[in-house]
């Protein structure tokens, strides 16, 4: 494992080394700009194709133990994204690069292979997307329950039309109402 | 039989505002395993943040943590920002630098004193929280509130620090500056919080970054993450931040005492630069408040928020897409990534530590509610009060020593 300890790595680099070395499984990439008092920072979003989303992540190993935030997602219709939030660059001032990789799984194959062998500290992130997605986690070593009360068993509630929230959010406030 | 006893901790408790379940396995005093269950007070916050409008989502997420009821919404307004690619203005950028710094203090304050009950201290806990007031009058002082703020807003802050505010302000840090000593006697240099957090619950650097640390605690395990200094938000790129860790860190209790502490010094020395730096100018890049909610309908993307919680980093996702109410928000705490350190931390410990370890994270959740000794198949109904007790023993043990 690399560690950047000093050297700047600058986020078109991690591009460039993204693109070389698992070229095949980016389908765009880009660069974002936004400047905070004045002085610019950059990140980096890549869409990836599910397959090589371990390959992708490891390549950042390469550079430095990968900071991973959260995964985040949105229901797009059709398809759910998930978007990988890691850092890498930490600990040097003003040297952090943020890269997002967005995957996006039909609803029809709500499939996706664990990176909990890559980063263990992924697994609360990935249980919580289980439940709130109704995703399937494949080589989840542990696939409990994680944040859902028990009544919303069946419910995914960040997938919009969701039946199940919706009776039960609805249920909620008609119960309060007939105490 | 099994010679080991699973003792299940919590989840509910009046005085939490995160309820967590342990189930603690102990060989005698000593753990031998632990786990975590987490969610028994999920709010659904985000999904009413998604059926609403951005403005009243940013009074909604300071209701996501009591403590960091600024750092939520920071988060959240920053990506909304970035959307809608609105220029914050200068100065409102040093307000919400100042509001999160004083929010810092109170929160390790505050965690101190939770440290020096968890140990049996008391009379330290009333004292810390006695010293804590000063910075609470001052967030009154310059927000109207002492909890939920309700100072920002989307391109700034809705309310602004005058001139005349700088003297009350100062005050206070140069207050907490000349009582930092006595909290450094206190809390690091005392024999007995040495005894009982010196090689303690420790997490090692390794650990703390497979297993995505944050904060404070993964800064005691000597890994160097601070958002403030390693990704500047808001007017962090001009102020001079460096993420505080022990010299040679061992990961241990002690060592997350170390930083947090430290960090109030800091925090005091970054609200007087902010004082200094401030130039005079608007705080707000949109007053109306209906052109302000047109604009969002507008506004299509997405985004990250990022800040430096007292706990650790918070991060935010937000996507929006033409609509009155974002379409996806994701909001982490720090406390999210935290948990999963407990088992290494707890594990191998003994039983009356587990209290401090538990609360040297500084969860949202820093005592406990029940225990259930299940012992020869029986079980033993102990309340959290006598857990504490048991910690407060060990204390009074090593005393004598």
């Amino acid at each position: 494992m690399g560690e950047i300890g000093g050297k700047e790595v600058r986020i078109e680099e991690i591009e460039n080394v993204i693109k070389e070395k698992v070229g095949k499984g980016v389908i765009t990439s880009e660069i974002r700009k936004r400047k905070v008092v004045g002085k610019e920072r950059k990140s980096l979003w890549m869409r990836i194709k599910k397959e090589s989303l371990k390959d992708v992540i490891k390549v950042l190993f390469d550079f430095q133990y990968p900071h991973l935030s959260v995964i985040s997602g949105s229901d797009l219709g059709d398809k759910v994204e998930l978007l990988y939030h890691f850092t890498l660059g930490y600990g040097e001032p003003q040297k952090e690069q943020l890269i997002t990789f967005a995957v996006q799984l039909d609803k029809k194959d709500l499939t996706i292979p664990t990176i909990t062998d890559l980063i263990p500290g992924a697994l609360l992130t990935e249980r919580e997307k289980q439940e709130f997605f109704g995703i399937k986690v494949i080589g989840i070593p542990d696939s409990r329950r994680a944040f859902l009360a028990d009544d919303l068993k069946n419910a995914h509630p960040w997938i919009r039309d969701d039946k199940e929230t919706a009776r039960i959010a609805k249920d909620v406030h008609a119960k309060e109402v007939k105490k | 039989m099994s010679k080991t006893v699973n003792i299940p901790i919590g989840p509910v408790h009046p005085a939490l505002k995160e309820p967590v379940r342990f189930t603690i396995e102990v060989e005698g005093e000593k753990v031998v395993g632990a786990d975590y269950e987490v969610g028994y007070v999920h709010r659904g916050i985000e999904w009413a943040g998604m059926r609403q409008n951005p403005i009243k989502t940013i009074h909604l997420s300071e209701r996501i943590c009591g403590i960091c009821a600024f750092c939520h919404p920071l988060c959240f307004v920053q990506a909304i920002e970035e959307i809608g690619d609105v220029e914050v203005p200068e100065r409102a950028e040093y307000i919400r630098v100042i509001t999160a710094e004083l929010e810092r203090i109170h929160s390790h304050m505050l965690w101190a004193g939770v440290a020096a009950h968890e140990i049996g201290f008391d009379s330290i806990l009333n004292l810390t929280w006695n010293i804590r007031e000063k910075v609470m009058d001052i967030v009154e002082y310059i927000t109207g509130n002492r909890v939920t703020y309700g100072m920002l807003q989307i391109g700034g802050v809705r309310r602004n620090i005058t001139e005349k505010q700088y003297p009350k302000i100062r005050e206070a840090t140069q207050y907490y500056r000349e009582l930092l000593d006595k909290i450094e006697d206190v809390f690091l240099r005392d024999p007995t919080i040495r005894m009982r957090s010196r090689d303690v619950g420790i997490l090692t650097k390794k650990r703390a970054l497979e297993l995505c640390a944050v904060g404070p605690t993964a800064r005691a395990s000597g890994v160097p993450k601070d958002v403030r200094q390693d990704f500047p938000y808001i007017a962090y790129p001009d102020l001079d931040v460096k993420a505080i860790m022990p010299e040679e860190p061992i990961g241990d209790v002690y060592d997350r005492i170390f930083v947090r502490i430290r960090e109030i010094g800091q925090s005091a020395d970054i609200i007087e630069q902010c004082l200094d730096q401030m130039e005079p100018g608007p705080i707000l890049a949109e007053q109306n408040v209906a052109k302000l909610l047109a604009d969002l309908q507008n506004f299509e993307g997405e985004a990250v928020g990022r800040a430096e919680a007292p706990r650790g980093e918070v991060f935010h996702y937000v996507r929006m897409n033409k609509n009155e109410a974002p379409l996806s928000w994701k909001a982490r705490a720090p406390t999210y990534n935290n948990v999963q350190t407990w088992p290494d931390m707890i594990v191998g410990e003994e039983l009356a530590d587990v209290p401090i370890i538990v609360a040297s994270i500084d969860p949202c959740v820093s005592c406990t509610d029940r225990v259930t000794l299940i012992k020869d198949g029986k079980e033993e109904i102990v309340t959290g009060e006598q857990l504490h007790k048991l910690s407060v023993l060990k204390t009074k043990r090593v005393m004598r020593r």
